[in-house]
């Protein structure tokens, strides 16, 4: 069993153009899906995060090659520096606009030729809440984390 | 503008981008040049997808924003 270990930044924001809906953006794999609440959004992600890296290993690709652009770290580390630490599990989302927490993807795959890998095990997720702004600029909190 | 998804699946296919539809979960996938991309389809072909979604979609193959709109 070949285990493997991936930490990335996800970040969650209103969809402009989609009312109530909420979009998760994967950083590290430029990745992005929608869900119908802020949890939802979360779940939508974990899948499409873990579709993605199972994906691009089967087809011996580095799914890390597809980071987002500049432009993206640099919104992410902006806000992230305005933010507030909370507890994801309390989040009320009718509060923020935007979040951005650390994920740990852990895959445990099984070897089936010398040259591929097969998922055995979709990757769990671990959401490590790391910041996000409050829904008035005004609001916004120094960042503790 | 959200676009339905049966609209942006229509315009893959115009584009030479194939969907597929997994038998579970929540995300068909996009595939061309053996890249994939997940597509959220949790309200299936009627689930409306953000200029949000599109820009990431076009950045993973390659695609304008613009010409992909031009086929919604």
């Amino acid at each position: 069993m070949n285990t493997r270990e991936y930490n990335f930044w996800f970040v969650f924001k209103r969809a402009g153009d989609v009312p109530g809906e909420w979009v998760g953006h994967c950083l590290d794999l430029d990745v992005v899906t929608q869900g119908t609440s802020l949890q939802h959004a979360m779940q939508m992600l974990s899948e499409a995060c873990s579709m993605t890296v199972c994906d691009d290993i089967r087809s011996s690709m580095d799914p890390l090659d597809r980071r987002a652009p500049q432009a993206c770290w640099d919104s992410m580390f902006n806000i992230a520096n305005h933010g507030v630490a909370v507890d994801f599990g309390t989040l009320d989302e009718t509060k923020v606009s935007y979040v951005a927490c650390n994920v740990v993807f852990k895959c445990k795959f099984a070897q089936v030729t010398a040259n591929a890998v097969q998922p055995v095990q979709e990757a769990p997720y671990l959401a490590v809440p790391l910041a996000l702004m409050e829904s008035s600029p005004s609001a916004i909190q120094s960042c503790r984390c | 503008m959200p676009a339905r998804l049966s609209a942006l699946m229509r315009a893959l296919e115009t584009m030479g981008v194939e969907v597929v539809r997994p038998n579970g979960g929540s995300h068909w996938k996009a595939k061309k040049d053996g890249k994939t991309y997940p597509i959220p389809a949790h309200n299936g072909e009627k689930s409306q997808i953000g200029d949000d979604y599109l820009k990431g979609l076009c950045r993973c193959f390659h695609v304008d924003l613009d010409v992909l709109k031009s086929h919604l």
